[in-house]
């Protein structure tokens, strides 16, 4: 297998491969996104983060497949702490990415941007959240009923940190 | 007239510590992103005598699935807290988002501490979680307290 590597996303090149990686039903029924239209706005999210060193994608082969964002608060009161989303194309899990690119995010964000902690929020059922245990994540509470989804039914939010 | 009354009171000491702003450029963009919720009528200003005394507003969220929930802001100018006007406030905005928004769930982000937090409780709000160390205020690093009512 080729050699992942890690740089920083291009906000050019990036954003259709992490649109389609979003619009993967198997991906998205996991984000609170539920169409196209709704990907495209997270994704204007996503490169403004990129833009400002915030954001970076895996690459294997050349082609991008796997993404992460930190959520840098530029507020005085928050800036010690950041959100952070991943996504990993559905075609290359269970290699290694995604630790990876986490770990490789963790060093940046704190290194870099002087992060303390980090959290993240996964939905309830999620196989993600085997990846955040087995990488030091605590889980600090869970929001029941966050996410509706069309046909009526909800899901948990689990909301999870660790210090860094 | 409101956005003046609520840059106010959020740039003043009392009311800053339990918001994410220190600086006046924060002050300035909190208080804008905040006022304009009110192009979607869901935000509400008690007034007495014409002139407001506290602001409260759903901040409606963006995607589909997760459109069944609001986020709460509220503040009350420090000249008239502790006059019920909270209450009044929390209890009206309830309302509106059950009634003109058919909103499930509202919910408020808030420091622990904060004296909002047993005005919400009162009015029927329970805490759904605490994240710790979320907010440094003055060095001191404070919690964020989820708290929750089901419309």
């Amino acid at each position: 297998m080729s050699e992942v590597i890690i740089r920083p996303t291009n906000p050019e090149t990036d954003a259709a491969a992490i649109e389609e990686n979003l619009c993967e039903p198997g991906v998205l029924r996991y984000f609170p996104m539920c169409n196209r239209q709704e990907v495209k706005d997270s994704v204007a999210i996503w490169l403004q983060n990129s833009k400002k060193g915030y954001a970076y994608t895996a690459e294997l082969d050349g082609k991008p497949v796997g993404m992460m964002q930190l959520y840098i608060n530029p507020q005085e009161k928050l800036k010690h702490q950041c959100l952070f989303s991943i996504v990993i194309d559905v075609n290359h899990r269970g290699h290694g990415i995604g630790t990876k690119l986490i770990n490789h995010c963790f060093e940046v964000a704190k290194k870099k941007f002087g992060i303390e902690q980090i959290h993240l929020e996964v939905y309830e059922g999620n196989p993600a959240k085997r990846l955040y245990d087995r990488l030091g994540f605590t889980e600090y509470g869970r929001h029941k009923h966050f996410l509706k989804e069309a046909d009526g039914t909800y899901s948990t939010k689990i909301h999870m940190l660790k210090y860094l | 007239m409101d956005f003046g009354s609520l840059k106010r009171w959020l740039t003043q000491p009392e009311v800053r510590k339990w918001f994410p702003i220190t600086t006046e450029k924060e002050v300035d963009m909190m208080t804008s992103n905040w006022i304009n919720f009110s192009r979607y009528k869901s935000s509400l200003t008690a007034t007495l005598m014409s002139q407001p005394i506290g602001i409260v507003t759903i901040f409606l969220m963006p995607y589909k699935k997760v459109a069944h929930i609001g986020m709460v802001y509220i503040v009350v100018d420090p000249d008239y807290q502790r006059q019920g006007i909270g209450t009044n406030l929390v209890k009206n905005i309830n309302h509106l988002g059950k009634n003109y928004f058919q909103l499930e769930a509202l919910h408020i982000e808030l420091y622990s501490g904060s004296p909002a937090i047993p005005l919400f409780v009162k009015s029927g709000y329970y805490q759904v979680l605490s994240h710790p160390d979320y907010a440094r205020v003055n060095g001191v690093k404070h919690d964020r307290i989820i708290l929750e009512t089901n419309l």
